[in-house]
């Protein structure tokens, strides 16, 4: 499912924040234009797509945010919405108003939600956010990036029963932003995070709520019984792919994700349909794995990583190795 | 005479003097479109369409599910807020209508492309405003290349569908000031070749009930309209020497001596024409089953 962006600015600024060094080079005033909608809108048609994602920054800070949702809907897609859940009351009321009775089926908001004792926020955004959380309940799935090994969960599943959200949890693990300094989970720490997550499993079960885990988990640092009781819990079991969404800037520029944002741009006028952009995408990353397989020394030799069952890591995090050492890759892959 | 399509006001006694003719009505009051179907086939003529000038946005109409059948031109001022539209598109994109938007506001050409979008065809209004070209060749690349299937945005749609590659295409009939197609009358039921010739008084019929006899071909007036074109060239004006005159037919001269944009536009949408007549000729004719 391709993202697009409607805005540039965020309105908060995440330690993390994979999307930073886009932003940085983007003017943040860069809104996506009607014009600009329509075109993505039939691109995605006219290539058999039925679901979008909108992202920022914050997409609500778009002027016709609502217009271009409802827009959207109109031409039938599935609509999923990242936000920060953070807006000024009147535009919560207007949003609420106009989106409260699309089903769930057809629009979901992803609100990334912040541990307000880990990283603190401004008593005011916190329950900004949680007037929206109450606003649109069942139509909110939680988000939740993990950028510290000593990471706290309770707070999502207090959120998810005080505000009747779906009962699942997207957890994403924060990349590496090639060159750039954000903060990030060390592939070292990626065992203790696995292991603080599984400590969680009680939790889950007991308030039935299903994690679904985003991409760059590498497999082999799962225990089989660990992956066992996630195929039971979520139903498919995870996944551990790496494979290029890729995002849809305000000016149809394109890239494969956040953290790769500065590798291979492109402009969405460069194709004719969504395929071409994956396949090229593709082999984006086909060519920095064929430097190194995965994050892991014993990636090179996985027979899961060559089956495409878990895809050895995040490509960021191969990147950042290239930016770090001497200039001995083909330059065609550390652009 | 040839069939013409009679542009005429909402007067039921002139819809009684005439018969087995097509009508376009013009409308008063949106509440017209209520009942001038059944008026216009009671005296028996057809109804081409019925046009209603609405001094408003689109959005502030409250369409009705009776006026799904009635083919309709709305001239209105410009789309207004989407969300309203959005709220009654399940009717409006059941309606057989035309939505014309003038371009002296800037928004409509992004709105024109937002109705055609969404499957309500629309038309462009040009007005004694310069078009701002650089949008308009934006929206007629987007009406002529049908990258995903949307309602056709005229004058493009017509001009495209159309097209000759070895004649003129004119597209005055978007507007119902054709004189090949149109004729306009007054509710004292006299006759002009075009609405600005009826409001200056000057007539080819006195009484719309000579036309069943009237030979229009043999008319100084209508031969005098029909080859009005020819003055660019006697008069040598610049869009007589303009690449893209075969699909504007001088509509823009008002603009040529001081821009440039129009001779780039018209030259544009020529080119996609023949670009897409080109490859049109280039498909395989495929065998028969």
């Amino acid at each position: 499912m391709p993202n697009v962006l409607f805005t540039q600015s965020c309105v908060r600024s995440c330690p993390y924040c994979f999307a930073s060094e886009q932003m940085k080079e983007s003017d943040p005033n860069d809104l996506l234009s009607w014009e600009n909608l329509i075109y993505v809108s039939d691109f995605l048609k006219s290539s058999g797509e039925r679901s979008i994602s909108v992202l920022g920054g914050e997409p609500t800070l778009h002027p016709d945010f609502l217009e271009f949702i409802i827009y959207l809907l109109e031409r039938d897609f599935v609509v999923r919405v990242f936000t920060s859940g953070i807006m000024a009351n009147t535009k919560l009321d207007k949003i609420t108003s106009a989106l409260m009775n699309i089903p769930d089926e057809q629009l979901t908001f992803i609100v990334n939600l912040n541990n307000p004792s880990q990283t603190p926020s401004s008593l005011a955004e916190t329950e900004s956010v949680k007037r929206f959380l109450s606003m649109f309940g069942t139509k909110v799935m939680c988000g939740f990036n993990i950028y510290r090994v000593d990471f706290e969960l309770d707070f999502l599943f207090q959120y998810i029963n005080c505000f009747g959200l779906k009962k699942s949890i997207r957890l994403g693990i924060a990349h590496p932003i090639p060159g750039a300094k954000n903060i990030y989970i060390n592939i070292n720490d990626i065992d203790h995070v696995i292991a603080r997550l599984m400590n969680y499993v009680p939790f889950f079960e007991r308030f039935r709520i299903r994690p679904s885990i985003d991409c760059g988990f590498p497999l082999c640092r799962f225990t089989d019984t660990q992956l066992g009781w996630f195929t039971r819990h979520t139903g498919s079991g995870a996944k551990f792919g790496c494979s290029p969404v890729f995002d849809i800037g305000p000016d149809l520029r394109i890239w494969s994700c956040f953290p790769l944002s500065s590798y291979y741009k492109r402009s969405l006028f460069e194709f004719d349909t969504i395929g071409d952009i994956y396949r090229f995408f593709k082999e984006k990353h086909r060519m920095i794995r064929s430097e190194v397989g995965g994050i892991y020394p014993e990636c090179d030799e996985c027979s899961l990583r060559e089956d495409e069952v878990c895809s050895g890591g995040c490509v960021a995090h191969l990147l950042s190795i290239f930016k770090d050492e001497a200039p001995v890759r083909m330059p065609v892959v550390c652009q | 005479m040839n069939p013409r399509i009679i542009v005429c006001p909402y007067n039921r006694s002139l819809f009684d003097r005439i018969s087995n003719q097509i009508l376009v009505v013009q409308l008063n009051d949106i509440e017209q479109i209520g009942s001038v179907a059944q008026d216009v086939s009671h005296s028996c003529n057809d109804l081409r369409c019925a046009v209603i000038n609405w001094p408003s946005s689109l959005a502030d109409i409250q369409f009705k599910k009776e006026w799904m059948t009635v083919p309709l031109a709305i001239y209105a001022t410009e789309m207004g807020p989407f969300r309203f539209i959005a709220s009654q598109l399940n009717i409006l994109q059941q309606m057989n209508l035309r939505v014309y938007l003038p371009l002296n506001n800037p928004i409509n050409y992004t709105e024109l492309r937002i109705l055609s979008s969404l499957g309500i065809a629309s038309t462009a209004v040009f007005v004694s405003k310069e078009p701002e070209w650089e949008a308009l060749t934006d929206l007629m690349t987007y009406a002529v290349m049908n990258y995903y299937p949307h309602a056709p945005i005229d004058p493009f749609h017509y001009v495209a569908t159309k097209f000759k590659p070895d004649g003129y295409t004119g597209f005055s009939a978007v507007y119902f000031s054709d004189p090949t197609k149109f004729l306009h009358i007054n509710h004292a039921g006299n006759v002009s070749l075009s609405s600005d010739d009826l409001q200056c008084g000057k007539f080819i019929l006195n009484d719309i009930c000579e036309l069943d006899d009237f030979e229009i071909e043999n008319c100084p007036d209508y031969q005098e309209a029909l080859n009005e074109w020819r003055t660019f060239f006697i008069d040598n004006r610049k869009c007589s020497i303009c690449q893209g005159w075969r699909v504007c037919l001088g509509r823009f001269s008002q603009f040529a001596d001081t821009s440039l944009g129009c001779e780039n536009f018209s030259t544009e949408f020529l080119e996609i024409l023949e670009q897409d007549k080109m490859i049109g000729q280039k498909r395989i004719s495929l065998w028969q089953l």
